[in-house]
């Protein structure tokens, strides 16, 4: 078990490593610069690029960046006041870490135990339901759904506000306030996890159910419910469990939207702004944390798999 | 009997197989044994002896680890002329285990069992490759209306059978049968035995039976040799092993076969086979043939004890 | 115990019949289709797919070779020219940001080209001024009795709330107003409160509700019949038109075709791709190969797709350039966009195809019949296209089917987020850009473009599915 986590987390320190270096590189052919704006003079410029240090050979630069980045200073934004990256995105990290959590968290918990009920009731009402939602769910995509709860939900009925409001208690916005403001955000992400979580749930319980140990199970004489929830739902839980790591990168495309459209102040005004303008460190340090964050589910997902499934846990790393 | 032609003769042929950074199985471990031609030779043992890899290393579907595979004479192991290959290809066939696996299920009958006339370019015309195939077909009990079908649509003897047809195509001199029976019910395993008995008589075959099933393998075979843990412990006839059994093992697998007859089922007393009764740790074991065309694996000390049991 | 061989008698010796087989022989893709067929909701996704594709190929094509009327032919990338019955052209701010309208269902009053808008009750009085020096300085608040003198109307905008503007028995546009300061109630014809310069007249709009909002200001919700206020009546839009006066209906079909475009291209080259570096791997390569080869999909798997495509479409001005230069044609810059979209977009889907092919063919290696074929002297060749193959194919065909609609929701939101097709150009992401950006006002703009993605990634969900279970091996 030590020894799978370790190896883990050094194949991530190298991900985050090639990503960087990768990512370093590659910006480093975009053209032009970032202080490519008529208004200012040549002049200007230059001391412009002198002031970041843009005209060291890029080797140098590079090595200089990968020392700031273990001291915590990944550069400073060009085109916000020389704001430093880390600030600008720890400020804004934790609104779209709180609504995609929100939307991973209640998506899986919703998707598991409906893709349960729809295989235990096979062929039911509820079985027919779940099936077309999952189908759904993963043909709607998340703008569509958000435009669709804007119009109907918060213009047109009025029953949820518009924007997303972080906390605030100087201007009146209380914890349940901005709760509330981050349902509609949450849920339009959620959708397709849901869908996808159900429909998987569905499918892995329902070959669990037609095992060979289930029925001895119940030859046992446990009765449905004992069997269900003793030994087919450890069992079916734990692939849909490897699913989460690839919805997590959905649900990181679907942010990007989501904030649009709700006013979300998350990462993906950053990121859009700086692609836009050509804003070197701040793409890198977005791009960064993006991985990160997706590098850091994956890694939870891989311990909670090693956790769960005792075939991983005994033999020490492979299933 | 000294004095027949053989076919195929392997020498201390071993095959290793890697586990991970140390560990090394012993597949097959150092056998030699020759077959004649016309004879039918089985090989028997239990999961995990290395029968079967005996079988797919002379067909050299694996490459051996060391030793040789002669073939009327010429090396046909490791690398070869191709030449040499393919005439490896279309004198040794196989008859594999699996009746399910054992056909592409994509493939209509009559392409699965053209498909050596297709490689080795036996036929010249369509005509003649369809007419090639019926005649296969015809030889194995199925006939004309199967060509165009699949093998889904097949039962498990059938579809046994259409692999007959597939290794009879290119006209092989030995099959290795690999427990071609032991998937199959019992009144078609006697269906496809009594095909084969005819095969060898009227296309003068030689056959390797690879089994577990000692009776059925009694049946089929002129000669018996078991096999344990990748060694061959016993080689003799199949009256001799009957009725001279030597090697401990060999002892065991015989005391182990059921028969219909319940009183003799009564009587019957089942003993297991401890290989600790060797203790190789002093002296070398080797095949000895202690009684003419009977070997068995032993150390110089048994092989005084088996003389002794001789009747 | 022995039982004589005389105690047993053949009851039957009739083997061959044994042998006969009567149901017909279906080849595998026959089966599948017959299986396919009994899913009803696959077909209905088959029917819907179909019908959409019918239409995408041809209802744009009508437009684009009508000719204007000008004599110019008509481009979904350029506004129609359209003239007037004097022969003018007309002006594109007239066809500009026109609501859907199809004749005979805006009888049943949708798509009806009324669109419902708040305005200020200074637009609906007052409207546009001309822009002169005189008018500049009545505009002043300070200046509001010599506004309303210049105008010959009785009162300023800001003097009043509206109650409610409604026909009268004899068809007369009346308006009930409060006169702020007095709270005293007026009825007065429309025409008479009304400027000269204001677009709202009777017959084009239909009031709804008066609001004041927050700060004091009156808003006014009305319904607004554009067809009429732009005076263009004859005409039809029947999805309307968008900022640049271009047709929405027309485009909507192109840009299907374009986002299937790209999501096809994307998809053939993952999968070429995939099915190459799976096959080296599972087939051809020796274990070292197969390891290297693993490891490095692993590590690339890793980093996110997402940041993958933006920082290779952040660059895509130098990557512009290599495409220009390895061209054998000048390409037009829609057309470099497409390609680097295309590109952008395949950048990472080829691993997963690597992936499960390489899974396949390790597990099929070994399969029996396989065996058989290589001890018959099969080549590697002859495996890979008749044994290997042709067992794998059903997998990749549900794969790929499954990854188009994902392809058409990644390529709208690239868009979306500015990193995909510019406007001209029309794709179902540019679509739904322009959309968003007009909701308050026209929410058709959007609306439409999403439910027909929608549809389309709707149907080929359900298709796929159908075609999952037509072909698993464990229900044949």
């Amino acid at each position: 078990m030590v020894r799978y986590t370790i190896q883990r987390i050094a194949l991530i320190v190298l991900t985050l490593f090639l990503i960087l270096t990768i990512n370093f590189f590659l910006l480093r052919l975009m053209p032009g610069t970032p202080f490519d704006n008529p208004k200012i003079t040549q002049a200007q410029k230059e001391l412009m690029m002198r002031k970041y240090n843009l005209n060291d050979p890029p080797f140098v630069q590079y090595t200089r960046y990968l020392k700031g980045v273990l001291h915590g200073d990944m550069g400073v934004s060009f085109k916000l006041q020389d704001q430093p990256v880390t600030e600008l995105i720890l400020s804004k990290l934790p609104h779209t870490v709180k609504i995609g959590a929100q939307a991973l968290a209640f998506g899986v918990i919703v998707g598991i135990i409906f893709g349960a009920l729809a295989a235990i009731y096979r062929n039911s009402g509820i079985d027919h339901a779940v099936t077309i939602l999952g189908v759904l769910g993963v043909s709607i995509p998340s703008f569509v759904l958000a435009a669709f709860f804007q119009y109907f939900l918060c213009a047109k009925l009025g029953w949820f506000p518009f924007l997303y409001s972080p906390v605030n208690l100087d201007k009146g916005i209380t914890l349940w306030k901005s709760f509330y403001s981050t349902i509609l955000p949450s849920f339009s992400l959620a959708l397709f996890v849901i869908s996808s979580t159900m429909r998987y749930m569905r499918s892995e319980l329902v070959e669990v159910l037609n095992s060979d140990y289930i029925l001895l199970a119940r030859a046992k004489g446990l009765n449905k419910s004992q069997v269900i929830v003793r030994h087919a739902l450890r069992n079916a839980m734990i692939p849909v469990v490897t699913i989460i790591a690839p919805m997590a990168i959905g649900l990181m495309t679907g942010s990007l939207i989501i904030e649009r459209f709700y006013g979300v102040p998350g990462l993906s005004s950053l990121m859009v702004n700086a692609v836009n303008t050509n804003d070197y460190f701040l793409i890198l340090g977005v791009n960064m944390f993006y991985s990160l964050l997706f590098i850091v589910v994956v890694l939870i997902v891989d311990l909670l798999y090693g956790i769960i499934d005792p075939r991983i846990r005994l033999k020490g790393g492979e299933a | 009997m000294e004095n027949r032609e053989i076919i195929l003769e392997v020498k201390n042929l071993s095959r290793h197989f890697k586990l991970g950074m140390k560990k090394v199985v012993k597949a097959v471990d150092d056998i030699s044994f020759s077959i004649y031609k016309g004879e039918t030779f089985g090989l028997v043992g239990e999961s995990g002896s290395g029968k079967s890899t005996t079988g797919r290393t002379i067909i050299k579907l694996y490459k051996p680890t060391s030793g040789e595979v002669y073939m009327n004479g010429g090396r046909i192991d490791g690398k070869i002329s191709r030449e040499d290959n393919a005439y490896v290809n279309k004198n040794i066939q196989m008859i594999f285990q699996d009746p399910m696996a054992c056909l592409n299920p994509r493939m209509k009958v009559e392409d699965i069992i053209a498909e050596g006339l297709d490689i080795h370019k036996m036929t010249t015309s369509e005509k003649q490759r369809r007419d090639k195939v019926v005649e296969m077909l015809e030889l194995v009990g199925l006939d004309e209306q199967h060509l165009e079908r699949y093998p889904h649509e097949f039962s498990g003897g059938q579809r046994q059978r259409i692999g007959i047809a597939r290794a009879m195509a290119v006209e092989p001199k030995l099959i290795i049968a690999d427990e071609p029976i032991s998937a199959l019910d019992v009144s078609i395993q006697a269906q496809v035995i009594n095909l084969m008995n005819d095969l060898k008589e009227h296309k003068d075959l030689t056959y390797l039976f690879i089994a577990h099933d000692l009776s059925m393998v009694k049946y089929i075979s002129d000669r018996i040799a078991v096999m344990y843990k990748g060694k061959i412990v016993e080689l003799a006839t199949s009256e001799d092993l009957f009725k001279n059994p030597l090697h401990p093992y060999t002892k065991s697998l015989l005391s182990a076969i059921p028969l219909p007859d319940p009183i003799t089922e009564r009587k019957r007393k089942r003993f297991s086979y401890d290989a600790s009764v060797h203790n190789y740790d002093v002296e070398t074991p080797e095949i000895v043939e202690i009684i003419p065309n009977h070997f068995v694996y032993a150390s110089p000390s048994e092989i005084e004890k088996y003389k002794t049991e001789i009747k | 115990m022995n039982i004589s061989k005389g105690k047993f008698v053949f009851t039957k010796s009739d083997t061959a019949a044994a042998e006969k087989l009567s149901a017909v022989s279906l080849s595998f893709w026959q089966d599948a289709w017959r299986r396919l067929k009994l899913n009803k909701a696959a077909m209905f996704g088959l029917g819907i797919l179909i019908i959409i594709l019918l239409v995408a190929i041809i209802a744009p094509t009508r437009m684009v070779n009508q000719k204007n009327e000008d004599g110019t032919v008509y481009k979904y990338d350029a506004a129609p020219i359209i003239l007037d019955e004097d022969g003018v052209e007309i002006a594109k701010e007239r066809l500009a940001f026109l609501p859907p309208r199809v004749p005979g269902l805006e009888k049943i009053g949708i798509f009806d080209g009324v669109a419902q808008i708040e305005i200020g009750s200074y637009d609906l009085v007052i409207g546009v001024l001309p822009k002169t020096i005189e008018f500049n300085d009545l505009r002043k608040i300070t200046n509001k009795q010599a506004l309303i003198d210049k105008l010959g109307i009785p009162y300023h905008p800001y003097d009043i709330n509206f109650k409610s503007v409604y026909e009268d028995e004899n068809d007369v546009l009346m308006a009930d107003i409060i006169i702020v300061k007095t709270g005293e109630e007026v009825t007065i014809t429309f025409d008479e409160l009304s400027s000269e310069y204001t677009k709202y007249q009777q017959g084009n709009f239909e009031f709804v509700k008066s609001t004041i909002d927050k700060y004091g200001i009156e808003m006014i919700k009305i319904k607004a019949d554009y067809y009429e206020i732009k005076n263009i009546k004859n005409l039809y839009f029947w999805f309307g038109t968008d900022k640049l006066a271009l047709d929405i209906w027309t485009r909507v079909w192109i840009g299907v075709r374009v986002s299937l475009i790209i999501a096809f291209a994307s998809l053939i080259i993952d999968f070429t791709l995939g099915i190459i570096y799976g096959t080296i791997a599972g087939f051809y390569g020796g274990r070292m190969l197969d390891t290297v080869m693993m490891r490095f999909t692993e590590i690339i798997g890793s980093i996110p797709a997402l940041v993958l495509m933006i920082i290779f479409l952040a660059i895509q001005d130098p990557i512009s350039a290599a495409i220009n230069s390895i061209s054998p044609v000048p390409l037009t810059v829609p057309v470099i966009r497409l390609i680097i979209l295309i590109l952008a977009m395949s950048l990472t889907g080829w691993i997963g195809v690597a992936r499960v092919v390489r899974a396949q063919i390790l597990k099929l290696r070994d399969l029996e019949y396989v065996l058989a074929s290589r001890t018959l002297g099969a080549s590697k060749a002859r495996l890979m296209t008749k044994h290997l193959f042709p067992n794998i194919i059903g997998q990749i065909v549900v794969m790929a089917t499954f990854t188009i609609p994902g392809a058409i929701f990644y390529e709208a939101f690239l868009t979306f987020i500015g990193l995909g097709l510019p406007i001209p150009m029309a794709s179902l992401g540019v679509l739904v850009k322009d959309g968003y950006e007009a909701i308050q006002t026209i929410p058709e703009m959007l609306l439409i473009p999403a439910l027909i993605m929608v549809m389309l990634m709707l149907s080929i969900n359900l298709l796929a599915n159908g075609l999952r279970d037509a072909l698993d091996p464990r229900m044949r």
